[in-house]
């Protein structure tokens, strides 16, 4: 049916949603929920409440297809939606205390000596660390350093300058080496 | 001097530019973010498209484009310019006599009966599988009703039925045989109360204008209900 020519571009396809081709959508959902599930799950770090997020964001983005003012750029507007209700959720989980924060960070010194297994515990002490920082500079860092995106793609991705951007990771880079300080291949 | 690491990390200088006492750091960095990166998910878990259609399904529709008419002022126009169905009731069982059926679809609650006394497990073929007119439905029809769908869309090139017994998919294919300009098509649907909407040319959303009840789809628009009885 309408759904089936994937080829379109998504200019073609937001139109087309906009002129009563619901069924087209479906192009967009397969389009980029892949990419929209893998920044969400790295965001909130759960695989259900990642799921949440890019089923709403996706459904928010139908209702609102109109206020895309750049159809061009749909994925980007998508991702726009799908991190604004991440970061959402993140600070809805952190007023209601539900954080990692309760898991106690490592104690100095006990970095394992071997250095693949120390590189596994500083990889979980990552995780933990990225979830201390706020959630736009865990977007900034994620978006920069785990999904390569050049500063100018996540200024049209996160809606911020450049500049801006850069001092989000820089100052979440700081934050997540204080945080890690006392493992033994930080210091 | 640390100003130098965090240009490297973003990109800006190569590694042989750093200090040596930063390229360590660099070092840890880089294996930190390549294991993380490695690890993360791949794909969307399955079944996402649906859950999210099936939202979208349930929910209202975008508002219309700030030019040209409305996709609602087109549905109008469309089903205007469509006309009424044209419907044939159907002179039912007994059993199905408490549903008097004007409007299309219609459910062809013979067949039913005469379905479920002839129906073996090997012939049962899913119950939201739309049957074409000369497939008839005697030996297709398992359990619940045979619906037959009408309209009357003289310029259409192709109507299909979606509804929710198909996913929303516009699967049930209509055939206007003599060119007269009435599609008609018929699907199995199991028993209940469900709600459809008829394609036109593969992209207009019309509501069956004689449809024997309508349910609001939050948005200012209706949908077609049909009751399937056992």
């Amino acid at each position: 049916m309408a759904a089936g020519n994937p080829q379109r571009t998504d200019e073609e396809i937001v139109l087309a949603v906009l002129d009563g081709d619901r069924e087209a959508y479906r192009v967009l959902v397969r389009r980029y929920q892949d990419v929209l599930y893998r920044h969400a799950e790295r965001m909130v770090g759960r695989h259900d409440a990642a799921e949440d997020m890019v089923q709403n964001a996706l459904v928010k983005g139908f209702r609102n297809l109109q206020d895309c003012r750049n159809p061009e750029r749909v994925g980007g507007w998508l991702f726009r939606i799908t991190s604004n209700l991440c970061k959402d959720y993140l600070k809805d989980r952190r007023r209601d205390g539900v954080s990692l924060e309760d898991a106690p960070p490592l104690e100095s010194g006990q970095a394992n000596p071997d250095a693949a297994a120390g590189r596994a515990e500083l990889r979980g002490r990552l995780e933990w660390a990225l979830d201390q920082l706020t959630p736009e500079k865990k977007e900034a860092f994620l978006l920069k350093h785990l999904e390569e995106h050049s500063y100018e793609e996540m200024a049209e991705m996160v809606g911020a300058s450049v500049s801006a951007l850069k001092m989000r990771v820089l100052r979440a880079r700081e934050d997540l080496r204080e945080l890690l300080e006392d493992f033994e291949e930080f210091r | 001097m640390r100003e130098k690491l965090h240009k490297y990390l973003n990109g800006e200088i190569p590694r042989e530019e750093l200090p040596e006492e930063l390229r360590r750091e660099a070092d840890v960095w880089d294996d930190l973010v390549a294991q993380y990166r490695d690890e993360g998910p791949e794909e969307a878990p399955p079944g996402l498209e649906g859950r999210v259609w099936n939202e979208i399904r349930r929910g209202r529709a975008p508002a219309e484009r700030r030019a040209g008419p409305s996709p609602w002022r087109r549905l109008v126009e469309a089903v205007s310019e469509a006309g009424p169905s044209r419907l044939v009731p159907i002179a039912a069982a007994a059993a199905a006599l408490a549903v008097i059926v004007w409007a299309s679809p219609w459910q062809e609650a013979g067949d039913v009966q005469e379905t479920q006394t002839v129906a073996t497990a090997e012939e049962e073929i899913g119950a939201e599988a739309p049957i074409s007119e000369e497939e008839g439905t005697d030996e297709r029809a398992p359990s619940g009703g045979v619906v037959r769908f009408s309209l009357e869309a003289p310029d259409a090139t192709s109507v299909a039925v979606a509804g929710d017994f198909t996913d929303w998919r516009p699967t049930v294919e209509l055939q206007d045989r003599d060119g007269d300009g009435v599609w008609t098509g018929r699907a199995q649907v199991e028993p209940g109360v469900h709600q459809y909407m008829f394609v036109v040319d593969e992209s207009r959303w019309i509501t069956d204008p004689e449809a024997e009840r309508y349910a609001s789809d939050g948005f200012g628009n209706r949908n077609a209900v049909t009751v399937v009885t056992p």
